[in-house]
Parts: C-alpha cells; sequence; structure tokens
C-alpha cells in the first residue's frame, strides 16, 4: 500500500537529519558532545541585570527640579525634616562625631 | 572623597541607596561590561571537542578575571530598603516593604487573600 518498499537504512536517516539541521541552521550533534554551544546560544543576561535598580534617565527627581528651577526655590520636606533633625541632635550634643583632621 | 571603585559608574537615583546596593550595582555593570569576553572563554573552556592546552588557557583567564565580573557575586536585593534577604522577585521588594506596600494599596493588584 505505502510507497516505500522497506524503512531506509539508519545512516540514510542520520544524512537526512544532517542536511535538515545544515538547512534550518541548528547544530549537527549526533553523539551529544558537550561542544559548549549552549554559551553560545544563550542571549545576554547583562542588559537585564544592570536595570535592575532602575533607569537613572527613565524619570527625574526632586533634585533634578531643584537644579532645573532654582528660582522656584523648591524644598523637599523630607531632607528639610532630616536635615532639622540633625541640626536639634547636634544642640544636644548627640551630632555626629568630627571628621579626624590629618 | 574619591570614588571607592575601580571604575565610575552612575548611582542609581531611583532606588534606595547604601553601600551594600553601590556594591551590587558596580558589580551587575562590570558583569554586563565583561558578559562576552566572559562567555567566549567559558565556551573555549566548555568544549570538549577542542584541545585540552585551550581549554586550560581558558580557565585559567577566567579565573583570574576580577571577582567583580562574575555572575554569581550579584545579589538581587530590596529596591525600597536595600535588604538581601527574603526579597520576593516578582515585585523587587523584601517581605516586610512587599507587606507594607500591600496592605497600604499601593501594588496594583496585590490584595489580601480573604474567604
Amino acid at each position: 500500500m505505502s510507497i516505500l518498499k522497506k524503512l531506509p537504512s539508519k545512516a540514510r536517516l542520520e544524512q537526512v537529519k544532517k542536511l535538515s539541521s545544515e538547512i534550518f541552521g541548528s547544530t549537527w550533534n549526533p553523539n551529544n558532545i558537550r561542544n559548549g554551544s549552549k554559551i553560545l546560544r544563550a542571549p545576554l543576561k547583562g542588559p537585564e541585570l544592570v536595570n535592575y535598580y532602575g533607569v537613572n534617565d527613565s524619570m527625574p527627581t526632586f533634585q533634578d527640579f531643584k537644579k532645573w528651577f532654582p528660582e522656584l526655590k523648591l524644598v523637599d520636606p523630607r531632607e528639610a525634616y532630616r536635615v532639622k533633625m540633625v541640626e536639634d541632635r547636634k544642640k544636644r550634643n548627640k551630632g555626629a562625631p568630627k571628621k579626624k583632621k590629618e | 572623597m574619591p570614588f571607592r571603585f575601580p571604575v565610575k559608574f552612575d548611582i542609581p537615583k531611583h532606588a534606595y541607596v547604601n553601600a551594600r546596593v553601590l556594591r551590587d550595582q558596580f558589580k551587575r555593570i562590570q558583569y554586563a561590561d565583561n558578559e562576552v569576553t566572559r562567555n567566549a572563554l567559558r565556551y573555549l573552556a566548555r568544549n570538549t571537542e577542542l584541545p585540552a592546552k585551550v581549554r586550560l588557557e581558558a580557565q585559567l583567564q577566567l579565573t583570574s578575571m576580577p571577582k567583580y565580573t562574575s555572575y554569581s557575586q550579584i545579589k538581587n536585593r530590596c529596591v525600597a530598603t536595600g535588604h538581601a534577604r527574603s526579597v520576593i522577585s516578582d515585585f523587587k521588594l523584601n517581605r516586610t516593604a512587599f507587606r507594607e506596600r500591600a496592605r497600604a494599596g499601593l501594588i496594583p493588584g496585590v490584595t489580601k487573600a480573604s474567604w
């Protein structure tokens, strides 16, 4: 019934697989030898890793606005509070120690 | 004050920054810069079809690269607190930072389970 009288030999089938991998650009590695091609095939991880802590240019920060519009005299309330607390601590002699002079 | 890293880089603006976060960011940048070199050496060292001498030489060169260019040195830290432990990678947040934000309704799509 079928067109094939008998199955092609094993060597012949291997030849077909080799040809197909050549045509479709995949690596021909019948014995599963460790040739390190998976290292070259993998996409680079670096660009994604670098952006883990956010992209600096993605949006401006409060500091940027202060620099761009000095005439507005913008004050960051959180920073002002921190500075006030530092001053208060200094008044009670609880501030950070003086830097050592050379 | 001198810059305390071998190579200058931009300090992250949109994340909590402390010395450990800075160190991690430095390693990330160094890894990205050296990734192609490392991969080439890794390929040479891992390819069993190459002569043993070449593979050994590649492995030695790989180990002689600075440690901060290695992928295994990178650790995902909390973006909000800088903590390195129990960081939920989907949100890049430490468990406490995540809980606070989730309870305050600041994370879209996250609600406390109740049934």
